[in-house]
């Protein structure tokens, strides 16, 4: 799903002079909008797919800008659209460079065994550099009002995630996964909207709160399915349970979808409440009940339509997630400036896009 | 023809440096130039010395403009009949064109469907049975690892066998693993499951396992050695490693196709999964029914004996029985087997 940076900005038309004065000023809020549709999405799907195999998958690059193009165009902020601004060959050049380091490695393994075990070590230090090369890659191909996005986070923050916090919750025995999705968030935020900086100022406590909730959720409601189960006989007898394999593994689907979508609402708006941008402010009001009820309803039609409603499935939820996000505007701001080194590529980017480390906020 | 003299549209103006969105309004000129205004700038621009973003379904237009600023609008039609007198630009919308279409539309459904349905039933099968063939034996061996070990404390128990009986089964085994490329790599093992009755199955490190009831169940050793062919064909065609891989491949081409690794559509990717993987449990079933049978051609056994067992075996666990030995509880050895009277034809038909 393409998810669209965040950004704020307003109407010019009630521009006033006096930003200085705007500090303290009541907020006005703007609504995101998303005009895709269903049914002009299904046909861009659709042809992407087929020209994706007639092309024997060299189309896909262009499939994937048209897509992130229809995404990003058709999501409006105070009348003006997002723009997708990466080329379809940046991402061939990448996906080429990506194919090659993977053959390599896979020569290597195969001729020295002992290598590939080794390699192992490089691998883990080479993969922060590939996500901050993916998060620029995102940020810098993004624009707004002619203003590109832009990421500054570093080697050694993405290393402190993906290599310390990812040990520590690894050693905890997954306690502190709560701590790297906190972690993962503070990355991530580590973006520009032209020469203005996004301020993530939230409290680790707050995921620990969240995922201790859903643990309890859901490891309550597998306590008392079994016990019911058990109540039920339905346990007792094998080939009994074997006539429930289906359900069973329909009513773990539908709980594990739950409470993701819990995870989800609650961590999607915990984070955009407590972003700024310069003096703007976020808010997200997205619903754990409303996204549970969209991803079950996506997965049921996606099932019976052998697949051809997932357009629809993206549209919808593109919709829901997007219409919930608002930005508080603080005054006037048509005052974003954009980077002096704006135009220059950072170096490399393609290939963490092509090694598909994608991350949906 | 040329086009309307003045065409308005309404647009908006970045300068590529401020935020700020200025409103535009452009007047389509006979000379294939835009003369564009705002509230306080007055320029033109020959729309065949500029970019022009390519139309994605009814998604905002940019053009973009030499200093860096960039002008967008919702205007897509007239921008698009413009563009078609001065820029001569058919190639550039050739896809939309393709993508506004209901006829191509249906077109790529079809072929969708097609490459899928052909990747599922060729395309996929083939590539494992060569990635399969191409992995050492030590890839099936590490499958099958600690399944014993769990089906020994969950659903086995140990044989009562007499040593002779197993001796006996033992040498008709070692008879069908010496016709295989690595008859070290075999073994026989004897259990007793009241749970599973008369069952046989293959671990991919080629330890078969048989259980009592099936060998009591059997009237002659001719019907036990088209059994113990069948398990040695699941191995000699490593069956296991094969799903493995094509279930990876089912997979890859649900996210392939469907063009994105998001959470619904791998959920979504299960059940037709489980589907497809019983279709090719169904088709190595198949495959090692002919391996037992060319095993017990090239040894002079007639066929009607293994077809005779498997028609025992039916009708074991359709019915059951009462004694505990062989009684059945979960008829795994035919859940995923073809039905036995469309084996027993295949069989005599080969």
């Amino acid at each position: 799903m393409s998810t669209v940076t965040p950004s704020a900005d307003t109407s010019a038309d009630e521009a006033t002079a006096n930003l200085s004065t705007n500090h303290s000023r009541t907020r006005k809020q703007e609504t995101i909008s998303f005009n895709g549709s269903a049914d002009e999405f299904f046909k861009i799907w659709i042809v992407n797919i087929a020209l994706t195999i007639l092309t024997l998958g060299i189309y896909s690059a262009w499939a994937k800008v048209r897509t992130n193009r229809y995404f990003y165009g058709n999501t409006e902020l105070a009348g003006s659209s997002f723009e997708y601004l990466a080329t379809p060959m940046d991402i061939l050049k990448g996906r080429f460079v990506a194919v090659i380091i993977f053959a390599a490695y896979t020569a290597i393994s195969e001729l020295w065994p002992v290598a590939g075990l080794v390699l192992y070590l490089p691998i883990m230090l080479v993969i922060p550099w590939l996500i901050i090369r993916s998060l620029q890659f995102r940020a810098h191909n993004t624009a707004y009002r002619n203003i590109r996005f832009s990421y500054h986070g570093e080697y050694s923050n993405a290393a402190g995630v993906y290599i310390g916090a990812a040990i520590l919750t690894l050693i905890t025995a997954g306690l502190a996964y709560p701590y790297f999705i906190y972690k993962q968030y503070q990355l991530l935020a580590k973006r520009r909207f032209g020469e203005t900086s996004f301020q993530l100022n939230v409290e680790v406590k707050a995921f620990f709160v969240i995922y201790a909730i859903s643990s309890a959720i859901l490891f309550g409601v597998i306590a008392i399915s079994t016990f019911a189960a058990f109540q039920l006989n339905v346990i007792e007898n094998i080939e009994a349970f074997a006539q429930y394999s289906l359900a069973v593994v329909l009513f773990f689907m539908i709980l594990f979808m739950a409470i993701g979508a819990y995870i989800q609402s609650r961590t999607t708006n915990l984070v955009w409440n407590n972003l700024t941008l310069g003096q703007h402010e976020f808010s997200s009001t997205l619903q754990a009940r409303t996204l549970a009820q969209i991803y079950i309803t996506n997965l049921a039609a996606i099932i019976l339509t052998c697949g051809l409603a997932t357009p629809w499935a993206a549209i919808r939820t593109a919709r829901y997630r997007l219409e919930q996000t608002k930005v508080m505007v603080a005054g006037d701001l048509d005052q974003f400036t954009a980077q002096a080194a704006d135009a220059s590529k950072p170096f490399g980017e393609e290939i963490g896009e092509a090694f598909g480390l994608d991350f949906g906020v | 023809m040329k086009p309307e003299p003045t065409h308005t549209i309404d647009a908006r103006y970045y300068d590529g440096q401020h935020s700020s969105a200025a409103p535009l309004r452009i007047i389509f000129q006979q000379n294939g130039e835009l003369h564009c205004t705002t509230e306080t700038l007055e320029f033109t621009v020959d729309i065949r010395s500029v970019r022009v973003s390519q139309r994605i379904g009814n998604t905002p237009r940019f053009i973009y403009l030499d200093n860096n600023a960039k002008i967008e609008t919702h205007c897509n039609d007239e921008l698009d009949s413009f563009l078609q007198i001065y820029k001569n630009d058919g190639r550039i919308s050739l896809v939309h064109r393709i993508e506004n279409s209901l006829k191509y539309a249906g077109v790529a459904v079809v072929i969708a469907a097609v490459f899928v349905w052909g990747s599922v039933q060729y395309g996929i099968p083939a590539v494992a049975t060569t990635i399969a063939a191409a992995l050492p034996i030590e890839a099936s061996a590490k499958l099958g690892e600690g399944t014993l070990a769990v089906l020994d404390k969950s659903v086995f128990k140990p044989s009562e066998l007499s040593e002779q009986r197993k001796q006996q089964l033992t040498d008709l085994f070692n008879g069908v693993t010496s016709q295989t490329e690595n008859p070290q790599q075999y073994q026989l093992l004897f259990r007793r499951s009241p749970r599973l009755g008369a069952n046989a199955f293959a671990l991919p490190s080629g330890s078969v396992i048989i259980t009592d009831a099936l060998v009591k169940l059997a009237k002659t050793d001719e019907e036990l050695l088209g059994v113990l062919a069948h398990e040695v064909g699941h191995v000699v065609h490593k069956h296991s490693l094969r799903s493995v891989i094509a279930d990876s491949g089912v997979v890859l081409l649900i996210t392939m196709v469907t063009g994105d690794v998001s959470s619904i559509s791998s959920l979504a990717a299960a059940i037709p999964t489980l589907l497809i993987d019983a279709s090719y449990s169904r088709t190595f079933e198949t495959e090692s029914d002919l391996y037992a049978r060319s095993y017990l051609k090239s040894q002079g056994v007639n066929i009607s004996h293994f077809t005779a067992m498997l028609e025992r075996l039916q009708a074991h666990h359709t019915q059951g029985s009462h004694d505990e030995d062989t009684q059945s509880q979960l008829s795994s050895y035919f859940s995923s087997h073809p039905i036995t009277k469309d084996r027993i034809q295949r069989l005599a038909e080969y």
